[in-house]
């Protein structure tokens, strides 16, 4: 990782209290005297193809971003019409009781369903990233029996080439 | 047309007395989930509706445990004459199609969308959601009465989409909040004298984690061996980018050096700003980034990246990078927690900016642009 350009067009310090010359001629001698590192940076860019799912289906890379999404989102809300007139207002409140002590049970069924899908949504995550990996695998191995079959094909052709005349 | 200014704003009582009997504020967004700072803002605002004695609500598409006391699904929504419909605009979503569908007027609060292209081959459903969410933004101009944005660099995106009155009202912080208690538990594990960088965010590609952790390297093999990177973000159950930052520790060999802490409880949070010797930030996009102001708030010193709307939050309170060299990057990094003189000044104008996001002062800014979206609806009925 090499430092390039100059300083005062990567770092931009606007408090006027603060001395910028002496801070960046600090900055100069720190990256002057420091040992490159081993390892170069700038080419390592993310590309969603090389860590994730690029190769899977669509349809299928689609359903799993929305369990990702999805997952913990069921619980049951207040679901009472809001009341306009005294008649619904009546109805509401002798309703309400009910209504709660259902969505007391439905949500206490949602937390346990949500503990079952979080785990159901890491462990398809996990199978579909192993299926990457496996595909990713199988086209290695499939590339390098390729060109094994085309290096005997062709020390099979050097043979016959080699095979002494009138020899059957 | 720009929106009124804070020396405009009603006094509460006058707002109170003159519009709560006869309206309903209802809001509507999304996803009302934990951690969401677009969730956060619309339940902070749902508070102070409250606070002020108007008649609030709030409908959701998608509604996680945490909220689901508060939020209804936006499908049981009865609208009523009296109603002023308040639309959180993130993304597209089931309530934005009922929004457009429904055709009433409303006070938009524009939080950003993230450019779809950050989510290209990497998340589809985020793709298009963040892409039809861009394209249908002019279509909620007519309906807006009012439209306010968190900072200066979204309520451009609001002039270009044709909306006539724009405000700027940035995020509801809650301060009081961050002076809680902090998790005793990370405070333990990680009480050693190691420096601590922090970034807080989603592990998704624009906030580019990626870069802080190159950044690190350098950092960690060149200035100071005795350091760490704490990662706090949530991140999707499935999708390559997490993968991608784990192969990336391991390439660097920096193991246990970086700390991918996955989705924070408050306490939590808490004890990772307390641990932080500096908030770095190499994010490509942000509507507003909260935690800048959180860090600031809390005393630790800011680095950020030129972009969106970082400038327009961090003002002159910390030091800003215009471009991605990790090696000088790291070096600021280092003098920023080795010099003093320079942490303590930026600790010190961190914590004024701060203050400028103080909730009253927030508070006033919001009241003006509703008081103005509360006229404009009478006008229209």
């Amino acid at each position: 990782m090499e430092h390039t350009g100059d300083l005062e067009d990567i770092i931009e310090i606007r408090d006027p209290e603060i001395n910028v010359a002496e801070i960046m001629a600090r900055i100069r001698e720190n990256l002057g005297k420091r040992e490159p590192l081993a390892v170069e940076v700038d080419s390592l860019v993310f590309d969603p193809g090389l860590g994730g799912f690029l190769s899977l289906e669509a349809g299928l890379k689609q359903s799993l971003q929305q369990v990702g999404l999805t997952y913990d989102k069921i619980y049951v809300g207040d679901q009472l019409r809001i009341p306009t007139t005294f008649k619904e207002r009546l109805v509401n409140a002798l309703r309400r009781p009910l209504h709660q002590l259902v969505r007391f049970y439905a949500d206490l069924l949602s937390s346990k369903q949500v503990v079952f899908n979080s785990a159901t949504s890491s462990a398809l995550a996990h199978l579909a990233r192993q299926t990457e990996r496996d595909r990713k695998n199988t086209d290695a191995e499939i590339e390098r029996l390729r060109r094994e079959v085309a290096e005997l094909r062709q020390t099979i052709e050097q043979l016959r080439c080699r095979r002494p005349r009138g020899h059957q | 047309m720009p929106g009124p200014t804070p020396t405009d704003t009603p006094s509460l009582p006058e707002l109170r007395e003159r519009f709560s009997p006869r309206v309903r504020l209802v809001q509507f967004i999304s996803d009302l989930s934990y951690g969401d700072a677009s969730a956060s803002d619309c339940i902070e605002i749902h508070r102070l509706l409250q606070r002020w004695g108007f008649q609030a609500s709030v409908y959701a598409d998608r509604i996680d445990s945490h909220y689901r006391k508060i939020g209804q699904h936006y499908s049981s929504y009865r609208p009523q004459d009296r109603d002023l419909i308040i639309f959180h605009y993130s993304a597209w979503s089931g309530a934005a199609q009922f929004l457009l569908q429904l055709g009433k007027p409303l006070l938009l609060i524009y939080h950003n969308i993230t450019p779809a292209e950050f989510f290209r081959g990497t998340e589809p459903v985020v793709w298009e959601l963040t892409q039809k969410g861009r394209d249908a933004l002019p279509q909620f101009a007519p309906l807006a009465v009012m439209a306010v944005a968190k900072s200066e660099y979204s309520r451009n995106d609001l002039v270009d989409a044709g909306f006539q009155r724009t405000g700027v009202v940035p995020i509801l912080v809650d301060f009081e909040r961050l002076d809680g208690a902090a998790s005793s538990e990370i405070l333990r594990a990680y009480d050693d004298d190691y420096t601590n960088i922090l970034f807080v965010g989603r592990l998704v590609p624009n906030k580019r984690q990626e870069d802080l952790i190159k950044t690190f390297y350098y950092y960690h093999h060149r200035c100071n061996p005795r350091s760490r990177l704490f990662l706090v973000g949530a991140h999707m159950a499935v999708g390559p980018y997490l993968p991608w930052l784990r192969k990336l520790v391991d390439h660097f060999g920096l193991g246990d050096h970086v700390v991918l802490t996955g989705q924070a409880t408050h306490q939590d949070l808490m004890a990772y700003y307390r641990l932080a010797d500096v908030f770095l930030c190499m994010s490509e996009h942000e509507g507003f980034c909260v935690p800048i102001v959180e860090s600031m708030y809390l005393g630790v010193p800011v680095i950020a990246y030129d972009a969106a709307a970082v400038p327009f939050t961090m003002g002159d309170a910390g030091i800003l990078i215009k471009k991605r060299d990790y090696a000088s990057i790291a070096e600021m990094t280092h003098l920023l927690t080795t010099d003093r003189k320079l942490h303590d000044r930026l600790v010190a104008r961190g914590r004024e900016r701060a203050g400028d996001f103080a909730r009253e002062n927030v508070e006033m800014q919001f009241a003006a642009h509703l008081e103005h979206a509360l006229i404009a609806r009478e006008k229209l009925s």
